[in-house]
């Protein structure tokens, strides 16, 4: 299978299948595994440092599944970026 | 203000409130006509529409809305409150006022979404308010000066002094 990103990914992407086998969870059939791939990408924006993240993330929360941490508090920021850039847009940066 | 600081905002608006925690409406009518919503908009355009345009954001911030207003209506309801502010000479701390009042929900729950429409319905409920304020104060000024005697009520006071 080709994995993306370098050899640290691979290294984050190998840690994680053993943390699966130590948990007993089922295997990773080809399809599941190359989805999950897929969906760790997108995740991460395709971002290696990202994708890595994501992956520590997972195992140090006793996750089954891949899963972003949350951060709180973006949806106000993206409010008042938004705002910001339309006001900038309308009036200009004067 | 324009930081979005609640705090310090909520510092500012203590002075136009009662103990209770009502509006205090005659407090808010010393407010100087220049310091007023639509001499402040004549004046610095732009700082004020900024100012207004971060309230609202900080307002739309707080209410856990399903569908809240986005970046380019925020400014367009800057736009039409600082247009519609001549009408009855809005200061920005009537502005700030209301939302608060908005956000504690004072003028109803809001559960699905926020408009333009919604936002004005509702801030004219504030303004309404304002203008009972104003009328009930202007009717007691204008009684006491009724009240006054035609002639001055004590003679001249050089009158007094001379002992004419």
């Amino acid at each position: 299978m080709n994995l993306p990103f370098n050899d640290q990914f691979a290294q984050a992407w190998e840690e994680w299948l053993i943390y699966r086998k130590e948990r007993r969870l089922p295997c990773y059939k080809p399809m599941g595994l190359q989805k999950t791939l897929s969906r760790l990408i997108q995740l991460a924006d395709n971002n290696e440092a990202e994708a890595i993240k994501i992956i520590d993330y997972s195992i140090s929360q006793n996750y089954q599944g891949l899963f972003k941490e949350k951060v709180y508090g973006t949806k106000q920021t993206n409010l008042r970026n938004e705002v910001q850039a339309e006001f900038a847009n309308r009036y200009g940066n004067r | 203000m324009e930081t979005g600081n609640r705090q310090q905002i909520s510092l500012a608006l203590m002075k136009y409130k009662t103990i209770e925690g009502a509006v205090h409406f005659p407090a808010l009518f010393e407010i100087k006509t220049e310091d007023r919503l639509p001499c402040l908009y004549l004046k610095n355009p732009v700082r004020i529409a900024a100012i207004v345009t971060a309230g609202l954001t900080l307002a739309m911030e707080a209410m856990n809305l399903a569908r809240p207003m986005n970046a380019k209506q925020i400014v367009n309801l800057a736009d039409v409150i600082l247009e519609s502010s001549g009408e009855d000479n809005l200061s920005l701390e009537d502005l700030m006022l209301f939302l608060q009042g908005l956000i504690r929900g004072e003028y109803g729950r809001m559960y699905e979404s926020m408009d333009i429409p919604k936002f004005m319905q509702m801030f004219e409920i504030y303004r309404e308010k304002r203008f009972q304020a104003l009328q009930a104060l202007r009717d007691e000024q204008r009684k006491q000066f009724d009240a006054l005697p035609l002639y001055p009520r004590l003679p001249n006071l050089r009158t007094i002094i001379k002992g004419e």
